[in-house]
């Protein structure tokens, strides 16, 4: 494909390494006509109240990658302290926690795990953090909700 | 990927993970230069330098793997890191041929555990080599140590060491197939009458074989055979080795090429490589050593390091002053200045901790063309979808270009009854912008002289718009020169033909309303150089959907003046004409039909 030449090699290779070896719970393939978008899927983790729901999510490596955090946001709703309505996630190694010795497969599997340990000591959704707080049980019974309605096919 | 390089099965991984340990965790390739923090991590030059460049402005460096807060002034050079790695990759193709060949022959047996009994068996055999043969022979270490001579870091032996192993079981195993092998292993072995009985035992065990039959040489050898240029490193070594042990057939098995250089056989599938890495230009090491005593090389101090600029501080005429002292291009904005110069200081850095040779001139040039890559990268990254599938694959650009063609034709004979039939060149305007560079203003000299020439064939008002490279180039204003119903073919054409990347050409079918697509000399499909070859109509005003390949297309649109810059100004092969510049192209084939 044309723009893949002008690709820096260690997104090709990560790309490769993606699709060859895929983590588990997780796939991420390049957009067609932008290699360094990303759609991801996180299959929502055993024991969570997002167990059974598919999360989608996209992924941006913005130019200078990686020196500079990819871009991840959800783009299937989700109850979650640490993700607000827009998708947004509160995660310390995509913002100052960067390290380019980081990369896409490990930045999922810390979203990944986010989900499995939700924070509301550290919230971006402050309503859910706080329902998280108060009623931790209802607010898990609202995720498993939301997980039905919105990460769950049919 | 690397990881395909090595025989599929369960040992791949365990290679993969060597590989891994051999490369930044950065660029995640194999280290080149590589430093090591104060924490005893260690990344390529560029790498850590430009990441801690950009940190240290946050007054935030830490260790990529570590976290461990750290400055770029407690980088040091990591020697040892570096003998070994260029030790492993030029080993590793070697090793990769040997492992492709023994791999399959061997009992599903964890890889750890077989390398250590190989290595275990090895020591033995030369311990017990070096009892039988005295001091006549030369011991391998001292043979490593020599070829070693230009440089010497600890560990570096070790591998030196491993790499001849490797080297020339590999490079005997090379032109022989399996079953050969074993018996070739063994009958040389026997002529050899050096090893010791420990040997015979594992018979049937190829690797354990590979391992003894490689060091045997090294002790075994008398000294009328030993190789005679030992300065040239364990390539030319196994050579002749591997010409010795491989029978002296007339005829070469088929697949099988023999190499001009040393005649060694080699399979035709990677002669290439072999020439690459064995014969490179400019001789063998000990011309490249003699060359280096004879001539005094350059010393890297003349090499500065930029100062740290505080960009902040600076006016844009201080910024651009501190990047042509450097020789560095002043074009784009304030915030591309700055990141040339960081990345201008980077590399004389990078430079500077790989003692390589080179001028600042040099390193000035490379920022350049890395930066015209990214940009060329950058812009095809942006393209729309729609764009995106233009380029599919180039069987699809001949059916676009045909398309095209016959859409233009039709409506080219609608339009205009007398639709022209000869492909006129390109005529291009030097740049009146600032954008345009001055080594692309001087190819673009004679495009300026071919313009004038249809200027002055146009109408005057025309060519007083020509010659100025702007101004109104609108609808109306073609339609006003040429006295004729809006024609496509004269509305101002900006064409562009670069040498942006990729293969072949790519024509883009202009998506603007009475826009004409008109194919010409030079632009079809198949570029005139590797890079691409297209032909976009660009109408002033219009959205740019034409422009293509690595070009950057900004434009103008009050004016309808379209300025294009191409990314791929340094590629080889390119055409003077319209890779550069602005080309602001009224159509002169109308001015000409008048003249």
């Amino acid at each position: 494909m044309a723009g893949q030449a002008q690709l820096p090699r260690r997104i090709v290779k990560e790309t490769q390494r993606l699709l060859s070896e895929p983590a588990p719970g997780i796939s991420a393939s390049p957009c067609e006509d932008n290699l360094r978008y990303f759609n991801v899927i996180i299959l929502g983790p055993q024991n969570t109240p997002y167990e059974g729901g598919t999360f989608k999510l996209e992924l941006f490596l913005p130019e200078d990658y990686p020196m500079a955090p990819p871009k991840v946001r959800f783009l299937t709703r989700i109850y979650h302290p640490n993700i607000d309505k827009l998708g947004r996630i509160c995660l310390d190694i995509l913002k100052d926690k960067w390290s380019p010795a980081l990369q896409i497969r490990t930045v999922l599997l810390s979203i990944q795990a986010l989900l499995s340990a939700p924070n509301p000591d550290d919230p971006l959704a402050e309503a859910v953090a706080k329902h998280w707080k108060e009623n931790e049980k209802e607010a898990v019974e609202t995720a498993k909700q939301w997980t039905l309605t919105y990460a769950t096919d049919g | 990927m690397e990881d395909l390089d090595w025989p599929a099965g369960r040992s791949r991984s365990t290679f993969c993970q060597l590989d891994e340990l051999a490369k930044c965790p950065i660029c995640h390739d194999f280290y080149r230069v590589p430093l090591s923090l104060s924490c005893g991590h260690a990344y390529c030059s560029a790498c850590i330098r430009s990441y801690l460049g950009s940190q240290e402005l946050q007054g935030d460096a830490k260790c990529p793997q570590c976290r461990q807060a750290c400055d770029s002034r407690d980088l040091r050079p990591c020697h040892p890191l570096k003998d070994l790695v260029e030790g492993y990759t030029a080993a590793r193709l070697l090793l990769i041929q040997t492992a492709q060949l023994v791999i399959p022959a061997e009992p599903p047996q964890p890889l750890g555990r077989r390398m250590s009994q190989r290595v275990q068996k090895r020591q033995r055999s030369s311990q017990d080599e070096g009892a039988k043969h005295g001091t006549q022979q030369q011991p391998p270490q001292l043979v490593a140590r020599k070829d070693r001579r230009p440089r010497q870091g600890p560990g570096s032996r070790e591998t030196q060491d491993a790499g001849h192993a490797s080297t020339r079981s590999a490079s005997t195993f090379i032109d022989m197939t399996k079953e050969d092998c074993g018996r070739e292993l063994r009958s040389g072995r026997a002529a050899r009458s050096g090893l010791a009985s420990d040997a015979r035992e594992d018979g049937s065990d190829l690797d354990i074989e590979l391992s003894l039959s490689s060091d045997s040489s090294w002790g075994s050898e008398p000294p009328s055979q030993k190789p005679k240029r030992q300065g040239g490193g364990n390539a030319t070594q196994s050579n002749v080795t591997a010409n010795k042990a491989a029978p002296k057939d007339s005829k070469l098995p088929p697949g099988f090429a023999e190499c001009p250089a040393c005649s060694m056989r080699v399979r035709e599938a990677l002669l290439g490589e072999h020439i690459d890495r064995y014969h490179p230009v400019g001789g063998n090491d000990d011309d490249f050593q003699e060359s280096r005593k004879g001539l005094p090389v350059r010393k890297p101090t003349s090499l500065e390091v930029p100062p740290k600029v505080a960009f902040s501080m600076l006016k844009n005429k201080e910024v651009q002053a501190k990047l042509s002292f450097y020789g560095l291009p002043t074009d784009g904005k304030r915030q591309d200045w700055e990141r040339r110069y960081n990345s201008f200081r980077v590399e004389v850095q990078t430079a500077l901790d790989g003692e390589e040779n080179v001028t600042m001139e040099q390193l000035a040039r490379r920022v350049r063309s890395e930066e015209r890559k990214i940009a060329a990268a950058a812009f095809i990254g942006s393209r729309s979808k729609k764009a995106e599938e233009t380029v599919p694959g180039a069987s699809s650009f001949e059916q676009l270009i045909s398309t095209a063609r016959a859409r233009n034709a039709k409506k080219a004979t609608a339009a205009q009854p007398q639709a022209r039939s000869v492909p006129q060149p390109q005529q291009t305007l030097p740049s009146s912008g600032a954008a345009a560079q001055p080594k692309q203003e001087e190819s673009c000299a004679s495009d300026g002289m071919l313009a004038t020439a249809a200027a002055a064939a146009a109408p005057s008002h025309v060519a007083a718009l020509v010659s100025q490279g702007q101004g109104d180039v609108s609808d109306e204003g073609c339609r006003e020169f040429s006295g004729q119903p809006v024609d496509s073919n004269a509305q101002p054409h900006a064409s562009l033909k670069n040498g942006g990347h990729g293969k072949g050409g790519v024509q883009a079918p202009s998506a603007c309303p009475g826009q004409q697509l008109q194919p010409r000399s030079g632009c079809s499909g198949q570029g005139q150089h590797p890079g691409a070859a297209l032909a976009g109509d660009i109408r002033g005003g219009c959205e740019a959907e034409g422009g293509w390949g690595a070009a950057k297309v900004t434009k103008k649109a009050e004016k309808g003046v379209v300025f294009v810059h191409a990314a791929g100004q340094d590629m080889p092969g390119l055409q003077t004409r319209n890779d550069l510049g602005v080309d602001e192209v009224p159509d002169s084939d109308q001015d000409e039909q008048l003249a």
